[in-house]
């Protein structure tokens, strides 16, 4: 759960820069869209958080009653001199923008500003949950009540104006997808707090040994979040898929997958050193089963959920999945086999009881592999044209290859840097500073190597296809994505139908690409699906 | 219609300033919250109070006999200019954990707060509570030689 937050994060960051691109290339379309507008939207949010926490400030040093010496003399200056400044700019702006959303209805800015609210002042409300339910269940003497209902506030006042004036077009979905996100992340704390602290009462009473933790927080973060999360992700969503929708279904959905199997593995090397006598006593042994159950449990549920929601059609989110999937995987696989290396042949002078450590890392070397050699398998079986171009490929193996060749070549620099000291005199024995540099960048190197390949393959395979133009004409009443789908060598030429009988969907688009498969074709739709006759070469 | 229905414009921010100026009026005439006198963090309060109020005699009086004690009974960078509030208090009849959270204002203009928790140890000497090993705002301390 520790790495969902700062990948969360650069979802929402990529989000912005992906729809500032997007706004400053319409630029020139002031009529239609009002030009690039996300800077005042931008300024809003500033102001807008500035003037929140000043006055979540403010309520704080005034209304809890827990002062025991001084005034707070220093809190209220501070907190009045951020909202004198911020909140007549927040007013301001928003007032202008009010003006602005009524002109040009399809502005990215009113959404990437819901968006930012969002992550802030929802996570600052949950983090208030949790030191509210602290505070009230343990020893603490006045819960800090004031950060909830100032910031709760401002999350509710946005969601109220967010329904008063929906944001439209595929950044739309984005201040959903954020509250969606920060509240699953809150839930799945929640819940795998509520469930440690269950399992650990179940471990205690069958005679194990085990800190029991404190349920308030987890419990207080479900009661908060599983609403929100139920009324932000579960109501209905356009039929087809934003792109940030399917990053966000790819993201979670391969993070929850990743979570179980780490959970799982732990729970079978404990048992697994414990049948080969390399554990301690049993009631203590097994003491990780708790919180590692509570993960695979939530993590489980997490992924079916998110899974079924991503469908088997080849689009956007199953790629990212799968991709992301293989990424995690082959990532895993690197560290967890430069860490068996490294500990299976480092020299031990005396005791050193690593059994257990090197079943567990055994396990996740296995368990790294098989993801990585599943995920890619699949995504190598699926049809090679459309394949090759998919953007979520081309990350895969663009940004693993340079991560994995950066790190052969960082690794291989440590490891000469021993070998000249050597060389130039100073040491005896460099065999023990050699092994993780060297371990390190032999692995890596192998990935990069195996990456490097296939990048190559697949320039030459898109190279192949877009030597060979060829035109495709099709006779329907909307061609969909279709035109979007061929190759670059295509040349499609639309003949609209005066009847609605030749629609053609995401299914018929690539069952048409696969027919035509590179070949100057005529295609003819309607309410039959589609005939395809093989056209003369101009 | 919809129009109509709409608040005038200036309601919002006059709301706004009011109850900024309102929450200012409260956190400004409030008394602190008077902790009894015998309890440990009545103790704490009494003791922090003598040094926000720069009678550092009155604040020796609450120091323990035993371990360390500051060199000086004046601190380091003299009264300090705080605002402390109680966050937890844990303890039983003869040992108690009193934890606050001091305001620290900047002698700088954008110096900002420093804000940070601060742990006292009380213990039970002669029927009243004492702060053990007082730290903050001491940095000098001196301690028992027990060999």
């Amino acid at each position: 759960m520790i790495i969902l937050g700062p990948i969360l994060l650069l979802v929402v960051v990529g989000g912005l820069i992906a729809l500032g691109v997007r706004a400053w290339r319409k630029r020139g379309e002031p009529e239609h869209e009002g030009g690039l507008d996300l800077i005042p939207y931008l300024l809003l949010a500033l102001a807008v958080g500035v003037a929140g926490f000043s006055l979540a400030g403010l309520a704080r040093a005034s209304l809890t009653p827990d002062r025991i010496a001084g005034r707070p003399i220093g809190e209220l200056a501070g907190a009045l001199a951020g909202l004198v400044v911020a909140a007549p700019i927040a007013y301001f702006l928003w007032r202008l923008q009010a003006k602005r959303r009524r002109t040009y209805l399809l502005n990215p800015g009113w959404p990437i500003y819901l968006a930012v609210i969002e992550v802030v002042f929802l996570t600052a409300f949950y983090i208030a949950v949790g030191e509210f339910a602290d505070a009230l269940t343990s020893n603490a003497v006045t819960p800090q009540w004031t950060d909830l209902i100032i910031f709760g506030g401002i999350v509710g006042l946005h969601w109220w104006a967010e329904g008063r004036e929906p944001p439209r077009d595929d950044a739309g979905e984005l201040p959903r997808l954020v509250g969606s996100a920060v509240s699953v992340v809150a839930l799945s704390v929640g819940a795998i707090g509520s469930l440690t602290w269950l399992l650990s009462e179940a471990y205690q009473g069958l005679g194990g040994t085990v800190t029991v933790p404190d349920p308030a927080v987890p419990l207080a973060l479900i009661v908060t979040a599983a609403p929100v999360w139920g009324w932000r992700w579960l109501p209905s969503w356009g039929e087809e898929s934003s792109v940030f929708r399917s990053l966000y279904l790819s993201i979670l959905t391969s993070l929850s997958l990743l979570m179980t199997t780490g959970a799982a593995v732990t729970i079978v090397a404990v048992l697994l050193s414990f049948l080969f006598g390399q554990a301690g006593p049993a009631e203590t042994h097994f003491d990780s089963y708790p919180a590692a159950l509570a993960i695979a449990l939530v993590g489980g549920a997490l992924w079916i959920h998110h899974r079924r929601r991503i469908g088997v059609r080849r689009g956007g989110a199953l790629r990212g999945y799968e991709y992301g999937m293989a990424a995690g995987g082959l990532a895993a696989l690197i560290g967890f086999t430069v860490a068996l290396i490294n500990l299976a042949l480092e020299p031990r002078l005396a005791g050193g009881e690593t059994g257990e450590v090197l079943i567990l890392l055994g396990s996740s070397v296995i368990a790294a592999g098989w993801i990585w050699n599943w995920f890619w398998r699949k995504a190598q079986a699926a049809p090679r044209e459309e394949e090759v171009r998919a953007i979520q490929r081309r990350m895969y193996l663009l940004g693993m290859a340079v991560i994995t060749g950066l790190t052969a070549a960082g690794a291989l620099i440590a490891a000469l840097v021993v070998v000249f000291r050597f060389l130039l005199g100073e040491g005896d024995d460099i065999s023990d500073s050699l092994r993780i540099p060297l371990s390190l960048a032999v692995v890596s190197g192998l990935a990069a190597w195996h990456l490097f390949t296939h990048i190559r393959a697949d320039s030459a395979s898109i190279k192949r296809v877009e030597t060979k133009p060829f035109a495709v004409t099709i006779v329907c009443s909307h061609p969909g994505n279709l035109a979007a789908l061929f190759p670059r060598g295509a040349t499609t030429r639309i003949l609209y139908r005066a009847d609605d009988t030749g629609m053609i969907d995401d299914e018929m688009a690539s069952a048409i690409v696969a027919a035509v498969d590179g070949r100057s074709s005529l295609v003819w739709v309607d309410e039959g699906g589609f005939r395809l006759a093989a056209a003369r070469e101009s | 219609m919809e129009e109509d229905r709409r608040l005038p414009n200036w309601v919002l921010p006059v709301v706004v300033v009011l109850a900024v100026v309102a929450l200012v009026l409260i956190g400004l005439n409030r008394d602190p919250e008077q902790f009894d006198r015998e309890s440990p963090e009545g103790t704490v309060q009494s003791y922090i109070a003598a040094l926000v109020d720069g009678d550092f005699e009155a604040a020796s009086s609450f120091w323990a006999d035993d371990g360390c004690i500051p060199v000086s009974t004046r601190p380091t960078r003299g009264a300090p200019e705080v605002s402390v509030s109680l966050v937890s208090v844990e303890g039983n009849g003869n040992q108690a954990n009193v934890v606050v959270r001091i305001t620290e204002n900047s002698d700088q203009p954008l110096g900002g707060l420093a804000e940070y928790q601060e742990w006292f140890s009380l213990t039970r000497q002669d029927g009243t509570w004492k702060v053990q090993q007082p730290s903050w705002p001491y940095y000098d301390l001196e301690c028992e030689d027990n060999s």
